[in-house]
């Protein structure tokens, strides 16, 4: 089908610009096949996009972090000879206390437990062991997040958590009384070893970041391993990229022109194109078609599947499946244009390039989703905040800085009123949440802006405005995600496939899925060709 | 009735007949509703099915309605038939699928219009269609209660229909019965029944009991005998249909891999070339399975169990019944595929130790 009939315009037609697009549709173009990239809006990039809130502040607009991103396609894509440049690696995180006696969680843990004394003589007992075990459990999971699924569970895979390229040979085998509890909740997890409601709150906001799933729900002790064999040090932890994530953009761009990746821009896809069950090529909201016997998309599964004109050739039980996956994302940004540096009470200026986390329990996490859920936002949300200035000078004037703050949980639709009136309520409510912490804070603003999570799905063209793509619920996950009988990328419909975030192995800004799915379409090109 | 919503068994739409003929106050609860089980006594009424005519009441199945301009691409694309190609009138045997290909669910789908379907079964999977439904344009209803159904068999159940004003000649041809004919006003589907031999009458719930009298009626100079589920149960079990949840486990009830029923176990292989949910594991899994559904006789009545041939397992008995008309014992089975020939004695268990059976033929949907 390489040489394409009459009209078929394209090997390979890639929807959205994201990084799991973009990814996906470089290593296609790489791999000298003819592919175009469409994206709804005017730029790709996604929610990698580095804007200027006000004059001389320019902020991530969404991922103010990456993490990591996927070595493999660092290296295919070149992507640090196109310009990628990380100014902090393995940035740790703090959890703030308005009393001042912050709780530092970094990579030293005995540093930790000296933090978390004045809190639980206890937790600062324990924490050393409970660290090191999820650390060691999550190098259990990492071959898992960066690799594709494995086919079958085969003998060479025994002894690994998840089958497939096990690591157990290098690590010892993981603790039986630590797998026990990962079907369990947060609460559960974190009530067994801790005391502190600050250092229980501050974990599980860490875990549960950008999923909408409440720490008191099961199979969420999972995450704070996923969360680990995400970011381990070895590849290089959660990263600040040069520039802001637009810098993540712009690299991606540059491995697009190197291999002449071509680009609509403006070209939202209306509906899918079908020859008898086969996918054949878009539609674009334009009026224009494109014609491709293989479809790569890298919008959400749902949106894909049920909403291009596919839906009614489901099967019924996958259909079923498809509605009941979630994906509504709960994460709002709030960006804050500042005079100067902030100051946290009783916070060394050195650990202002690290992840503050303002979550005083878990309680407060179960108040604020149960708001969530009830379509408003609570009046204390949990927050992960950076100060990119610190990493990145150039991202503001001399002198000022500007702060990001991702903000849970916050609904898309509000049930009562709309985003244009209640976008102000939220950025004060930020400001005098962060007033606890650094009294003079509120006074150093000069100018805010807020991406609600309304405001990302428009960002992916209309199309899922979750971080992962989807739920990271232990439901979702593996042969499972997006849903039973659509995973690996490929779905039912011959020639369509998936690469967004909300693939295996999970979401973040990585670009495993678009590196992962690529793999599939080329074999899938190969196998046609 | 919403004055009785504390009810977990309803009356049939034609309770008030029924009961009053139901001499023995011998009651069956089915599919939510309760039926007689004996009229007058089992004798008398398996001597009208076999001699004369016999008329029952089938109110009490599931009735899922369809209705949109996408009623019949709907239903062809969840069931293994082409409703699509049926006219007004004209019903079909249809069996649905999960994803994988495994049976979900069998019934009868009546066309009654351009844009307006039911399905009639035994099978509860109403959300099934509901979900499925979703981005096609119809409206699917459950109007489990506001039909009322009758069924006419025997040998005069063509001779009663006809003096009773339903042209059942048309009823003949194959498959397919009757267009819906306009009688005192009710609209009356005339249809065949599963087995191929009776007729099925629908009409809305509050006609049921004109339809009723009128069938009682001219149907005394036949001798016509209400049937009570008892003789209709043993009749099943003589007409070598399988009845989902007693024969065979719904995909979606199943408790292991085992009880998977792929449609050509139970004697249906759709058209190979028919697109359908499920149809590509289907189409691949066309040759024989490793057991099939198949009908068993021997002189007396096996126990639902296991089922030997020269004291190895050959398969397990699932329906068993006397037939009073033909004095011997009939049986529903899983078999081993390779064994299902007739000259093989099979062992059963019967009331007083092992009996034995032998082969008939394949069940049918």
């Amino acid at each position: 089908m390489r040489s394409a009939a009459p009209g078929q315009d394209y090997e390979a037609i890639v929807i959205g610009g994201g990084v799991n697009g973009l990814v996906c549709a470089i290593m296609l173009a790489q791999a000298k096949r003819r592919v175009v990239l469409v994206e709804a809006r005017d730029r790709v990039g996604g929610m990698c996009q580095t804007v200027e809130i006000a004059p001389g502040y320019r902020v991530s607009s969404v991922s103010h972090l990456v993490g990591p991103m996927d070595a493999d396609v660092m290296k295919t894509l070149r992507l640090n000879k196109m310009g990628l440049q990380f100014t902090a690696k393995q940035i740790g995180a703090v959890a703030l206390s308005n009393q001042g006696q912050h709780i530092i969680l970094g990579d030293d843990l005995r540093h930790t437990a000296q933090s978390l004394a004045p809190h639980s003589a206890t937790d600062a007992k324990n924490w050393p062991a409970f660290e090191t075990r999820l650390r060691r459990a999550a190098q259990h999971i990492q071959p898992w997040v960066h690799h594709p699924l494995p086919v079958a569970v085969d003998e060479s895979a025994k002894g690994s958590f998840f089958g497939g390229r096990s690591s157990s040979r290098q690590t010892a085998a993981l603790d039986s009384d630590l797998a026990m509890r990962l079907d369990k909740s947060l609460v559960e997890l974190l009530d067994h070893d801790f005391n502190s409601p600050l250092l229980k709150g501050a974990v599980a906001l860490d875990a549960l970041l950008g999923n909408s799933l409440s720490p008191s729900m099961q199979g969420t002790a999972f995450l704070s391993v996923m969360k680990r064999a995400m970011e381990m040090p070895n590849s290089g932890g959660l990263a600040h990229p040069q520039g802001g994530a637009g810098g993540i953009t712009s690299a991606l761009s540059k491995a697009a022109d190197s291999v002449g990746l071509k680009i609509k821009v403006n070209a939202m896809v209306k509906q899918f194109l079908f020859d008898n069950g086969r996918i054949a090529g878009v539609q674009l909201a334009n009026g224009e078609t494109l014609y491709a016997p293989t479809i790569v998309s890298s919008l959400d599964a749902k949106h894909t599947l049920l909403k291009m004109g596919g839906e009614r050739d489901l099967p019924l039980g996958l259909k079923r499946r498809l509605y009941g996956y979630r994906n509504e994302g709960s994460v709002a940004k709030v960006n804050l244009a500042l005079n100067g540096l902030p100051s946290f009470k009783g916070l060394d200026k050195k650990f202002l390039k690290d992840r503050l986390l303002i979550c005083p329990s878990m309680e407060h996490l179960e108040k604020s989703f149960a708001a969530f859920e009830q379509g408003a936002f609570a009046s204390e949300l949990g927050m992960e905040i950076i100060i990119p200035t610190v990493h990145d000078a150039s991202l503001a004037k001399p002198g000022h800085h500007v702060l990001s703050a991702n903000v849970m949980y916050v609904p898309r639709t509000l049930s009562a009123g709309n985003w244009d009136a209640a976008k102000a309520d939220l950025i004060s409510l930020v400001g005098a949440q962060l007033r606890q912490y650094a009294p003079e804070l509120p006074d150093q603003v000069v100018a805010a802006d807020v991406f609600t999570p309304a405001d990302l799905a428009t960002l992916a063209g209309g199309a899922g405005n979750h971080w992962h793509g989807g739920d990271l619920s232990m439901d979702q996950l593996g042969v499972l995600r997006p849903v039973a009988g659509a995973c690996r990328n490929s779905t039912p419909v011959p020639g369509l496939f998936l690469c967004g975030a909300g693939t295996h192995p999970c979401g973040g800004v990585t670009g495993t899925n678009g590196r992962i799915a690529a793999e599939v379409v080329l074999a899938h090109l190969a196998g046609t060709s | 009735m919403s004055e009785s919503s504390h009810r977990s068994l309803w009356p049939s739409p034609l309770h008030a007949r029924t009961a009053e003929l139901c001499a023995t106050n011998q009651w069956f609860s089915f599919g939510g509703f309760t039926v007689p089980a004996v009229y007058s006594s089992e004798q008398e009424e398996s001597e009208a099915l076999i001699a004369r005519v016999g008329i029952f009441d089938l109110s009490a199945r599931q009735s899922y309605q369809f209705e949109g301009p996408d009623a019949g691409s709907f239903l062809g694309f969840v069931t293994s038939s082409d409703v699509a190609s049926l006219e007004a009138g004209q019903t079909t045997r249809a069996l649905w699928c999960d994803d994988d290909g495994c049976a979900r669910g069998e019934g009868q789908v009546i066309r009654y219009g351009k844009a307006q379907y039911e399905l009639s079964t035994s099978v509860r999977d109403f959300a099934w269609f509901t979900d499925g439904a979703r981005g096609f344009d119809v409206k699917v209803s459950c109007i489990t209660g506001q039909r009322a159904g009758i069924g006419v068999r025997g040998p005069l159940a063509m001779h009663l229909l006809g003096a009773s004003g339903f042209s059942a000649s048309q009823g003949s041809k194959g498959e397919t019965g009757a267009p819906a004919s306009a009688w005192r006003q009710a609209q009356v589907a005339l249809l065949r029944d599963a087995t191929g031999e009776g007729f099925e009458l629908w009409c809305h719930a509050d006609d049921g009991i004109v339809v009723w009298d009128r069938l009682v009626r001219m149907g005394a100079a036949f001798g016509v005998s209400p049937v009570g589920a008892s003789v209709l149960e043993v009749a099943r079990v003589e007409g070598a249909l399988p009845l989902a949840g007693i024969d065979w486990l719904p995909s979606q009830l199943a408790k292991s891999e085992q009880d998977l029923r792929w449609p050509r176990d139970l004697g249906l292989q759709p058209v190979s070339t028919r697109r359908f949910n499920g149809s590509q594991s289907v189409h691949r899994s066309s040759g024989p399975g490793a057991y099939k559904a198949v009908q068993l006789t021997s002189h007396e009545v096996l126990v639902p169990g296991p089922l030997l041939q020269k004291g190895a397992g050959a398969g397990k008995i699932t329906s068993s019944a006397w037939s009073p008309g033909r004095e011997r014992a009939f049986a529903i089975a899983w078999l081993k595929t390779e064994l299902a020939h007739s000259g093989i004695q099979f062992q059963g268990v019967g009331r007083a130790g092992v009996a034995a059976a032998s082969f008939i033929r394949d069940c049918y949907l």
